[in-house]
């Protein structure tokens, strides 16, 4: 099915992530916020048979939870990209071509590498762009404003040096 | 496990109907190329501040606020910055990616997998150095109606602001 469309706009997507993350915070819902990087300790410990480690222990609720979380993500994600026509395999961004060009191995490595960094970046912090940023944010939590004010001048100063080196 | 199911889906669908999930939208930001994630966080945190101030005083929801361990907080926070940065993608937009068939965002899984592994192993030595834990406090006072102008002012400049960089951004075009 092909019928491109207008994307919802930037107002619609902050205003119905809103909504979704005060519903899933009610009492009657899942009496907490999204959250999305405990799935991945939480599945790399499931899979490798650690169970019974003291930081398995202590995630195991949050991690289940964000594991069913993010396994919707995807099949909402899957179903919505197929109906709208924008589902693709693609290995290499527009973006990404533009900046650092066509190499697959380079692409390949860097993604691997920056998906290592941002893990574990986000357990030594205890949150990332959905479960400090977005959650906490809307809590006004003080852990939540340092990382998130911390991440994203990290973010910017890391875009500046390695964009920065090829052609803008 | 249903409920939190049926939230992905619909997160899935938000997000990837506004495109906020890919690299040329991530990795546009760290370029300074594209601002549409910067609008739709600041505007979500804004809006959501409010509506759950409102869901509090109902007694319909509570805080679950995240200790604040500072060198964990700084530490981590440095690192999810490069890696968001390189990758062009978060944790839960990686997974948003791969349903639309982007192959880097597997490929990103699975260093993003291997961190988690790493963090089960490490986690008894991490655990000795993350701290010291300032606690899990935020910006609300005792006084309700003081804690609901603090609220106001912080979503409402928020949702300003985001007004503010799209017009800017509009004129420069």
């Amino acid at each position: 099915m092909k019928r491109k469309s207008r994307p919802l706009s930037w107002l619609w997507a902050g205003i119905l992530i809103a909504i979704l993350n005060v519903a899933v915070s009610n009492v009657y819902m899942s009496d907490r916020p999204i959250g999305a990087s405990t799935a991945y300790p939480y599945l790399a410990g499931l899979l490798a048979g650690l169970k019974e480690t003291i930081y398995m222990q202590e995630i195991a609720k949050h991690g289940s939870w964000e594991l069913y979380f993010l396994l919707g993500a995807l099949v909402g994600s899957f179903f919505t990209s197929l109906i709208w026509g924008d589902f693709k395999v693609c290995l290499i961004p527009e973006r990404w071509k533009e900046a650092k060009g066509n190499s697959v191995g380079l692409r390949v490595f860097w993604a691997f590498t920056g998906g290592f960094l941002l893990l574990f970046g986000a357990r030594l912090a205890g949150g990332c762009t959905s479960g400090h940023i977005l959650s906490g944010g809307m809590q006004l939590a003080l852990s939540s404003l340092i990382f998130g004010a911390v991440a994203i001048i990290s973010f910017l100063i890391t875009g500046r040096l390695f964009y920065g080196w090829h052609k803008r | 496990m249903t409920k939190a199911f049926m939230v992905g889906l619909f997160f899935g669908w938000i997000l990837q109907r506004s495109r906020v999930n890919t690299f040329d939208k991530i990795g546009g930001f760290a370029m300074l190329k594209d601002f549409t994630i910067h609008k739709v966080l600041v505007t979500a945190i804004g809006v959501s501040s409010i509506l759950l101030f409102m869901e509090i005083q109902l007694g319909l929801a509570s805080l679950h606020i995240k200790p604040f361990n500072v060198i964990g907080i700084i530490s981590g926070g440095i690192i999810f910055g490069m890696g968001m940065a390189i990758l062009g993608y978060c944790p839960g937009t990686l997974i948003v990616s791969i349903g639309e068939g982007a192959a880097d965002a597997v490929i990103g899984t699975l260093g993003g997998l291997l961190a988690g592994l790493l963090f089960v192993f490490l986690y008894p030595q991490i655990k000795l150095f993350i701290g010291p834990n300032l606690g899990n406090s935020n910006l609300y006072t005792h006084n309700p109606i003081i804690t609901g102008l603090i609220v106001l002012f912080f979503g409402v400049t928020l949702i300003v602001s985001a007004f503010y960089i799209d017009k800017k951004r509009e004129k420069k075009r």
